[in-house]
């Protein structure tokens, strides 16, 4: 009887362990991912790339596909060296699960060249959303849109009818 | 031996009783979908139907689009002008909600849309086929849709449709 009494606390104690409150998981990723994009965007720490993403990081946006922590630090690297006085906010962020979604906005000066594009002095404000999948405390997988249309023509790029 | 049994039996259910209290207790986040989920699909139903005087029951008066200049919308009214525009711009409509995230008064998703420019819009005459991927964050509030936030890329959108992008430093020469 003793025994038995000993097995259901015991039950209880591993029960109680095991339950886990998703919402402080999502907490704790908001506070790591919010953190790695200050740092790398706002702080040009580029190399917070190669402690906070996954090895097998994946990034989708409408245009590109980034695949691993190298060609990451390139693509994500050449908004570092585009454009100075880089503001990155983050107007809003929400999770679920493994899950986040951010709203952010990316202020800059062209300051250097970007996409072929030669540094044009200008300042360039663009909006974006993105989804977020945190893997064991790493960035995992990011789905990025930005208004590359807006962006770009902040750039002085045209839209015109091919023949 | 029955007094045994006896403290078995109570033993047994106070095992029961703790583990339903413990994983009642223990719940995962609340499930938002069940109230956010049908809001959501009678909204993604009317971009594909046209329909916009459904729009009435499900979005708030206050209601703020935040898109591209030309699908943003600062009202109810405006939202139907908006989606009449892309119901006339747009045939073949296929809208396809890929991944959904509902919270507490928030959704997050993926969508994916592919159709013709073949209707009656601004940019309909060339009939090219145009696909284009978009993440949208939605806000309710009292069980209406309040505010969007529509994420999506104009540029091969618009390359697709035949445009070229030129660069500053090729337009000089």
């Amino acid at each position: 009887m003793k025994n038995f009494k000993a097995f259901v606390l015991l039950y209880m104690a591993v029960l109680f362990a095991s339950c886990t409150n998703p919402d402080s998981q999502v907490q704790e990723n908001i506070k790591m991912y919010t953190n790695v994009w200050d740092e790398i965007l706002n702080k040009g720490n580029i190399d917070m790339i190669d402690t906070h993403f996954a090895s097998n990081y994946v990034s989708k946006t409408v245009t590109s596909t980034v695949n691993g922590k190298t060609e990451a630090k390139a693509y994500y690297g050449a908004f570092l060296t585009g454009f100075s006085d880089i503001e990155f906010v983050v107007e809003e962020i929400f999770g679920k699960e493994d899950r986040l979604v951010k709203r952010w906005i990316f202020n800059g000066t062209h300051s250097g060249e970007f996409s072929g594009i030669p540094p044009t002095g200008k300042k360039i404000t663009v909006k974006g959303v993105s989804v977020a999948r945190i893997v064991d405390g790493k960035i995992a997988e990011e789905l990025d849109y930005m208004d590359d249309l807006g962006f770009l023509q902040q750039l002085g790029v045209i839209p015109t009818l091919g023949k | 031996m029955k007094q045994l049994i006896n403290s078995m039996l109570k033993a047994g259910s106070m095992f029961i009783i703790m583990t339903f209290l413990i994983s009642t207790g223990c719940q995962q986040q609340p499930d938002y979908s069940k109230e956010l989920k049908p809001i959501f699909d009678k909204y993604y139903e009317v971009w594909k139907t046209g329909n916009v005087d459904e729009l009435d029951a499900i979005i708030d008066p206050s209601f703020m689009r935040h898109a591209d200049a030309g699908s943003s919308a600062k009202s109810l009214d405006e939202l139907k002008k908006v989606i009449t525009e892309f119901k006339n711009t747009f045939s073949d409509v296929k809208l396809v909600s890929e991944e959904e995230i509902f919270t507490e008064n928030k959704f997050a998703g993926r969508w994916s849309f592919t159709g013709k420019t073949t209707g009656s819009g601004e940019r309909s005459s060339n009939g090219k086929s145009v696909s284009q991927w978009g993440i949208n964050i939605i806000h309710f509030k009292d069980g209406k849709i309040i505010e969007e936030w529509d994420g999506f890329d104009n540029v091969p959108m618009l390359e697709q449709l035949g445009f070229v992008m030129t660069p500053p430093a090729t337009e000089k020469k």
